[in-house]
């Protein structure tokens, strides 16, 4: 009997042994690391007309970076693929392609193609004059970069300016570059001046092109409380236009985050750009681990046209499987007057599954 | 008479100080890299792993980068003092996060995480101590940390927790973190390497948090700054 008890002890002590266990194996560096994710989406959509549309879409990211002491060469390609009622198209896109240079701890350098994501609001950034424009819908899918030059400065400090860095960033554009940002040629330099001074994110943006109007942007990001976090973005566009969102983060006690913006643009362009030529409001509010369900999420996100009342309500669910799988689940629904901008979509509404598995 | 009494609260105050700053320095060296893993274990005992790496400066400035499983790699943190950032690589660039908030799921929270020195955010204001242990009763220094009360049960011989209890401002238990197996980690670290939780709120689940290497390493300022957030993987190198 007690050499049943002694063994039971010793498996119990494996099996705790075994649970306290860490592979330093899995620590090791490498010279290079890749990774990337392979989506799948099944769009049901639902017409004024009564037709049903079905969309399938196939989405392929993969990242490469190569180390050799103070330089990384640092890549992302992406591949699509989108059957929208059995009609095929597909592209591939380079996202990123550059290689960085560490001078120092202060200065770095980098030269190539790649996206800089200026700015501090969730859905707009009306200060990312060198990115590509998102899509507030879906603002993580703006992913592909100009090609630029790229000098960085950033110092530290123990005073009330925490931080200082400063952005010198060289784009030019011609009928083979960047030429979906400007299709002729011309040289841009612009500037961005970042302080984290008094626990507060303030970037000042200038951005000089010779063959566009100047352009001044401001932006900043602060927690107001542990919980409660508030934003900004202004962009002084030419003369007589201007651009600016406001925005909050505020997490409550039983983990809901509220995301909430307000985008308004001084004038309506010339040529009609969607999203960017109106005012909106958007909310998005966000409970995690619903009923003690870890690893999951629920949602639901109002954009608010606020120029006629129309608006695209989002309700959906998040769950994070534990072999690298992600499954998201939402219904989207257009409501507005038949003139309104959500209104006048034909698609009325919209079941979305995308099932994304991370490599 | 009260001038002594006030001369002894005096160094008792200095003692407790000394006490906590003590603890901080068995934990952790004041600049050093660790990696850790984290399992969260649910009722059902099915397990989700993170391997993490860190690195800290000072009493309040860290980042982290996880490396592992492959969907949360290359997500990063970075606490400054009481500001801190995130890093996805989806998202593209760092936006501010609360305390609070859970970067994983399950028991652990940021804070828990991304614990710096215990000196730099709370007071010791009561100790009680027997033959083998300190009692430390602790207070936030502001209400911008994430737990407002802290009961932290010493180990007298290796000077590191053994069992902290966190409280809400309103007195409410969060979590209750075990520290266990203590391991030499060389240079002069003995610390306990496991970390279990445990919290009403969490019926049935369990996280664990295990230090795999702790080394003492000087890092540049300039580490600790949002525009190097999604570089912490090359201090690894």
């Amino acid at each position: 009997m007690m050499r049943l008890i002694v063994a039971i002890c010793f498996l119990f002590s494996l099996i705790e042994a075994n649970e306290y266990e860490f592979d330093m194996d899995a620590i090791e560096t490498k010279t290079y690391e890749y990774s990337g994710y392979i989506k799948a989406s099944q769009k049901h959509q639902k017409t004024k007309q009564n037709k049903t549309i079905n969309s399938y879409l196939g989405e392929a990211i993969v990242g490469f970076d190569y180390f050799v002491e103070q330089w990384t060469l640092k890549s992302q390609f992406q591949a699509n693929y989108y059957n929208t009622d059995k009609e095929e198209k597909s592209t591939d896109t380079i996202n990123q392609l550059y290689i960085d240079y560490k001078l120092s701890s202060n200065n770095r350098f980098d030269i190539g193609k790649q996206s800089l994501m200026w700015g501090k609001a969730y859905f707009f950034n009306p200060v990312a004059f060198l990115d590509r424009k998102k899509d507030p819908n879906n603002p993580e899918a703006s992913k592909e970069g100009y090609v630029i030059a790229h000098y960085k400065y950033n110092k530290s400090y123990e005073r009330d300016l925490q931080n200082f860095s400063l952005d010198i960033v060289y784009m030019p554009t011609s009928k083979d570059t960047n030429d979906d940002f400007l299709d002729e040629n011309s040289n841009t330099i612009a500037l961005k001046a970042y302080f984290l001074y008094l626990d507060t994110d303030i970037d000042i943006i200038y951005f000089h092109n010779d063959k566009l109007d100047d352009k001044f942007g401001f932006d900043f990001s602060k927690n107001i409380l542990t919980n409660f976090e508030i934003h900004g973005e202004y962009a002084k566009l030419d003369d007589e236009n201007s651009s600016s969102v406001v925005g909050i983060k505020y997490l409550t006690s039983y983990d809901l985050t509220i995301t909430s913006e307000y985008f308004d643009r001084s004038y309506r362009l010339k040529k009609p750009e969607p999203f960017y030529d109106k005012r909106y409001f958007i909310n998005k509010f966000s409970l995690k681990e619903p009923f003690g369900m870890v690893y999951s999420s629920v949602y639901y996100k109002n954009s608010l046209n606020l120029l006629d009342n129309s608006t695209q309500n989002s309700l959906g669910t998040v769950y994070n499987f534990k072999n690298n799988i992600q499954l998201d689940l939402s219904y989207i629904k257009n409501i507005g007057e038949k003139k309104s901008e959500f209104g006048s979509k034909n698609i009325e509404d919209t079941i979305l599954s995308k099932l994304i598995w991370y490599f | 008479m009260k001038r002594i009494i006030g001369l002894l609260l005096f160094t008792a105050s200095l003692l407790s100080s000394d006490l906590l700053l003590q603890i901080d320095k068995n934990l952790q060296p004041g600049s050093s890299e660790t990696y850790k893993k984290l399992i969260n274990i649910e009722p059902d005992g099915s397990k989700k792993e993170f391997l993490l790496y860190q690195a800290k400066s000072g009493t309040d400035k860290m980042v982290s980068s996880f490396l592992k499983p492959v969907s949360e790699k290359g997500r990063n943190t970075l606490r400054l003092g009481e500001n801190m950032w995130l890093y996805m690589p989806s998202v593209g660039r760092p936006i501010r996060i609360t305390s609070m908030q859970s970067v994983v799921g399950g028991v652990f929270n940021n804070s828990d995480i991304m614990r710096v020195d215990f000196s730099s955010e709370y007071n010791l204001v009561k100790e009680k101590t027997d033959k083998a242990t300190y009692v430390l009763e602790l207070k936030a220094k502001n209400d911008t940390i994430a737990y407002d009360k802290l009961l932290m049960i010493v180990d007298k011989k290796t000077t590191t927790p053994t069992q902290i209890e966190c409280y809400s401002s309103t007195g409410m238990l969060i979590k209750t973190l075990y520290y266990k197996n203590i391991k030499d980690f060389g240079s002069g670290i003995v610390r306990p390497s496991v970390i279990e939780t445990k919290s009403p709120f969490y019926k049935g689940y369990k996280s664990i948090m295990i230090y795999g290497k702790i080394t003492p390493k000087k890092f540049a300022a300039e580490t600790f700054t949002i525009d190097n957030i999604n570089k912490v993987n090359d201090l690894r190198r």
